[in-house]
């Protein structure tokens, strides 16, 4: 047996080999049955694993950013103070759009946050739209009330955040004195020319529930240009511009001369 | 209706039969049992035949249906032993038969050589004839390859060192001293030196000599040695 013939048995064992193990191999899986059976069934499989896939990519997609947050909503009036005692009102932020809205002094905060964060507008006091976001069916509606506190000058002095229900009822149905009654607590400024109180109701992460946002959401609604001012329906533009989609607001003014109402938006 | 294997029916529910299993039962004359090895073994066989003749469909067809003809004619006969050489084997030197008949007879018709060497039964697959020793010489063939497979597969037991089963199984396949000792990062001498070693190891496990060109231990000669004689 010359080394050619060797060679040659060699590559032979090795493709029987080979034939082999394609032979010893699992075989692919099929469906059996008649044609008509198999595609059904294969359609079948095929709507499993498409509800599966979609299924996937929607827990995804909820896991980064669309869940609603796990934190618990803080039981009593959570403060969100935007303001120095001194009042000091110098040193405006750039990029406000006029002089209505205030500038944010250094803050000091006592606050509990009810939730992560949400998307903030810009602090710096440019005019930025929250993220508009569509709320989730079946998500349970959440509602917080803001006390925004202005200046002589109509600049922004502090922000107080607190979260209230309403008995699950909707904003509309809410009456101006029950917003008025929301306790926030010490005001964070003594003797405001005027408080602005919103209450915004919508999903847990449209709605404000951290420093940040709530400032950033105040400054907004402040810096928006308006027709009016002093009166509370001269802020329902403005307060809904700046919420995101699907966030039910109403607003009552109460100024040195007393409440006024304001009706929901939208 | 639920999904099941593709080589599931009547005769054989479980896929985890084995082939020698199989063999055994076509040999009892199950047509079922014949079908699973069909079915088990068709598909990488016709995968080597297209690869072969560079994806002619139509040639690898007949070819297959010479093949498997000519195994279920030897296994219904009795002329396949199943203890000299396992189904995958004789199946393949059947095909590979097939395939030198094939490469033979498309030179002859045009004219290009008298003849291609390699065959040994090029008309029995051809259904010219169907002579025993055929099939017999089939069966030596498969039983050498067979042979060479456990001693590659066992190589310790025959004294191959890795290297030197490695080198013979890479020249087998085609690759050349030089690449091959790029590599493994030896010299081309080092390549050339174990290929010889092994080959004398290979000789000695199948009680061969390189003295006796390509006859086997059955007596079977190689398919070129034959249309070169």
């Amino acid at each position: 047996m010359n080394d050619r013939r060797l060679n040659e048995l060699i590559r032979m064992a090795g493709e029987v080999s080979a034939l082999e193990r394609s032979a010893e191999a699992l075989p692919a899986l099929r469906l059996s049955g008649t044609p008509a059976q198999t595609r059904v069934v294969r359609r079948r499989w095929i709507g499993l694993l498409s509800a599966a896939a979609a299924l996937s990519i929607a827990g995804i997609g909820a896991w980064y950013g669309l869940a609603p947050s796990t934190s618990t909503v803080a039981p009593g009036p959570v403060v969100v103070d935007g303001s120095n005692p001194s009042g000091h009102t110098s040193g405006q932020t750039s990029g406000q759009t006029s002089g209505q809205a205030g500038d944010l002094p250094k803050s000091y905060v006592r606050h509990q946050p009810l939730s992560p964060a949400l998307p903030v507008p810009g602090v710096d006091g440019a005019v930025v739209r929250t993220v508009q976001n569509t709320p989730i069916p079946g998500t349970p509606d959440e509602s917080v009330v803001m006390a925004i506190y202005r200046d002589n000058a109509g600049g922004l002095r502090c922000v107080q955040l607190a979260a209230h229900t309403w008995a699950n009822r909707c904003l509309p149905d809410v009456q101006p004195s029950e917003l008025r009654d929301v306790r926030f607590g010490v005001p964070c400024v003594k003797e405001p020319k005027e408080t602005l109180l919103i209450a915004l109701a919508g999903p847990r992460r449209s709605l404000p529930t951290s420093e940040a946002g709530a400032v950033a959401l105040a400054k907004c609604i402040l810096s928006m240009p308006r027709g009016c001012d002093g009166e509370a329906s001269c802020f329902s533009g403005p307060a809904s511009q700046c919420v995101p989609a699907g966030v039910s607001v109403k607003i009552e003014a109460v100024a040195d001369r007393g409440w006024s109402s304001d009706r929901t938006v939208p | 209706m639920r999904p099941v294997s593709s080589d599931s029916n009547s005769a054989d529910p479980n896929r985890s039969v084995t082939l020698a299993e199989l063999t055994r039962r076509a040999c009892q004359g199950e047509h079922a049992a014949f079908e699973q090895i069909h079915h088990r073994v068709g598909t990488g066989l016709r995968r080597m035949l297209l690869a072969r003749s560079g994806g002619r469909d139509e040639q690898v067809e007949e070819i297959c249906q010479q093949v498997w003809t000519a195994v279920w004619k030897a296994i219904a006969e009795g002329k396949y032993d199943p203890s000299r050489s396992a189904i995958t084997t004789f199946t393949y030197a059947v095909a590979n038969n097939a395939w030198v008949t094939h490469l033979r007879r498309f030179a002859r018709d045009r004219g290009f050589v008298d003849g291609l060497p390699g065959t040994v039964s090029a008309d029995a697959l051809a259904g010219e004839s169907t002579g025993e020793a055929s099939v017999d010489e089939l069966m030596a063939e498969a039983e050498l390859v067979d042979r060479v497979r456990v001693c590659l597969q066992d190589h310790a037991a025959a004294g191959l060192t890795d290297l030197e089963r490695a080198i013979v199984s890479a020249i087998a396949a085609g690759e050349g001293d030089r690449a091959l000792a790029r590599r493994l990062g030896v010299s081309s001498s080092t390549v050339n030196v174990r290929k010889h070693a092994a080959y004398a190891k290979i000789r000695a496990f199948l009680g061969v000599s390189g003295d006796t060109p390509n006859e086997g231990p059955t007596g079977a000669k190689s398919l070129d040695e034959r249309s070169d004689a």
